[in-house]
């Protein structure tokens, strides 16, 4: 039986949503207000929560928030049920990260036809299965990392919980194209004496669309032991459905570790001569570490406006087929410049729809 | 078909640069009565949610008591629960007929219908000495910087001293 939270400061309000969603077939729990709920949230692991915004203390948009921000609570559906009943009432729900927005007064059936359909929605997107896609190339300047930050941020609109690892041992630019503030990296935590379980989700930062991202440093530094990358790489998956690793462009022990660990490989190239050289390089380096071939996925990405080679002259020489072809895009540099990837600023164009089909 | 969560009345009060959202128990009373009501310059508020007016769906603050000056108002926006908001005069139908109005209070522009007698008086509808706040129905107020932004209502109770234009009737061609 699946188990909703009612977190509602109006008590009469509290005792008719239980009376009603009992009778759903719904297992119910409440409490008053946000930060008890949030408490119960993590204790009890519901399957959605209905969230009131006008609490005293910790607003509705406040306490969904909190909950998108904890891993353990992100996937929860939530629907937030409100009296502020405006149409900038639904923005303000749906900019908290809310699956839905109903407001108040509202009919029972409208409720639970509601309620049900956000349960359906939420067991279609949580899919079967976790996944970590690791976005490699050789070669740097052909776009991988902006083309893992688009596909994190694609994931994350998905509804699957994503994180983005920047596994670059520095200088790593993830943090930059989000325009977030890493105050530590994962080589500090690597390097660091404390580095635990818990001390790995410390390390994460959070970006308003919800994503998760692991910073690298600026600075480089000397790639730390592969048992620390296991480990962190272990935790990771275990919290969020997707895992996004934009891999380093050295080929290290380390990045062996990311490259099995990871489910799919995109390898990215840029149609020009010397991104096809350190793909060839790539795929018998993968091939000698005994990669299996079909985690291979070739990503095209045309970096320039005139691609200096033809992609199938580029499938031809490489006896690889196309994963992918994403499209040159002009306001990709200042979609970098600006800390808004396309997916954000531009969602509607190619490139986005292009990472979106891919995600 | 009934409905649940409208036990208290929500009202959102506006004033010149902000939105306070709020929920009422008015015990017996209605809320044009209570805005009405000359004993009192203020009305208290069990909670207010503050938000301003250009980011109007951001909570900024809220705050377990507040005060309004009601003198200060521009309109009290009521989405739902007109019975709570406003008595209602069956009588005086057959002498009054609903009008289109469009009315500008500072930063706004709200339309909607107003019930007023065939032969409408604007002066007298203006006056302040009985209603401080003239009811118009199915309003929209919307902001005029950002069209965008609109709240709309059941009843919108606008302070008669904030109306700066007040035009009734049909559009002219």
């Amino acid at each position: 039986m699946a188990t909703i939270l009612v977190i509602d400061d109006d008590l009469d309000l509290q005792q008719m949503l239980r009376l009603m969603l009992q009778r759903g077939g719904f297992k119910v729990v409440t409490t008053g207000d946000g930060p008890d709920g949030i408490i119960k949230a993590k204790a009890l692991k519901p399957d959605m929560a209905i969230v009131d915004v006008m609490m005293p203390g910790m607003n509705g948009y406040q306490v969904v928030r909190k909950m998108r921000e904890d891993p353990e609570l992100a996937h929860m559906a939530v629907l937030i049920l409100t009296a502020r009943a405006q149409p900038v009432d639904r923005e303000a729900a749906i900019s908290a990260q809310a699956d839905d927005y109903m407001p108040k007064p509202f009919a029972p059936n409208e409720l639970l036809a509601k309620v049900n359909e956000l349960m359906t929605n939420r067991a279609m997107t949580q899919g079967p299965a976790k996944k970590a896609i690791a976005v490699l190339s050789l070669r740097g300047g052909v776009g991988a990392t902006s083309i893992a930050v688009n596909l994190a941020l694609a994931c994350q609109h998905k509804n699957h919980p994503t994180c983005l690892v920047d596994l670059k041992p520095g200088p790593g630019h993830v943090a930059l194209q989000l325009r977030l503030n890493a105050k530590t990296t994962w080589i500090e935590w690597a390097n660091g004496n404390e580095a635990t379980n818990d001390s790995v989700l410390k390390t994460l930062l959070t970006h308003d669309s919800g994503l998760h991202v692991l910073a690298a440093p600026i600075v480089p530094a000397v790639p730390p032991a592969s048992e620390r990358v296991t480990m962190l790489l272990n935790v990771l998956q275990g919290k969020f459905a997707r895992l996004v690793i934009d891999m380093p462009s050295i080929w290290h022990p380390m990045t062996l570790v990311a490259l099995n660990a990871a489910d799919t490989i995109w390898l990215v190239l840029a149609p020009e001569v010397g991104s096809l050289q350190s793909t060839v390089g790539a795929l018998r380096a993968l091939k000698t570490a005994k990669i299996p071939d079909d985690k291979i996925e070739l990503i095209a990405n045309q970096n320039v406006p005139k691609p200096g080679l033809a992609l199938p002259a580029i499938e031809k020489a490489l006896g690889h087929g196309f994963k992918g072809r994403l499209p040159y895009d002009e306001a990709q540099n200042n979609a970098i410049s600006q800390g808004t990837p396309l997916m954000l600023s531009q969602p509607d164009s190619q490139f986005s729809a292009a990472i979106r089909e891919l995600a | 078909m009934s409905q649940i969560g409208s036990r208290r009345l929500t009202a959102d009060i506006f004033a010149d640069s902000h939105r306070i959202s709020t929920q009422m128990a008015l015990r017996g009373r209605v809320l044009a009565d209570v805005l009405n009501d000359n004993n009192t310059s203020y009305l208290e508020l069990d909670i207010a949610y503050v938000s301003r007016i250009d980011h109007p769906g951001e909570i900024l603050a809220d705050y377990a008591l507040s005060i309004v000056r009601k003198d200060r108002l521009s309109f009290v926006v009521i989405a739902s629960g007109l019975e709570m908001a406003l008595k209602q005069n069956q009588t005086t139908y057959l002498y009054r007929r609903l009008w289109p109005v469009f009315v500008t209070v500072p930063y706004f522009e709200i339309t909607g219908q107003i019930e007023a007698p065939q032969n409408v008086d604007l002066r007298a509808l203006m006056a302040t000495g009985v209603e401080r706040f003239v009811p118009v129905y199915n309003g929209t107020a919307t902001l005029s910087i950002n069209q965008t932004i609109q709240f709309s209502g059941e009843l919108i109770l606008i302070n008669k001293t904030s109306i700066e234009v007040l035009c009734i009737g049909d559009k002219t061609a």
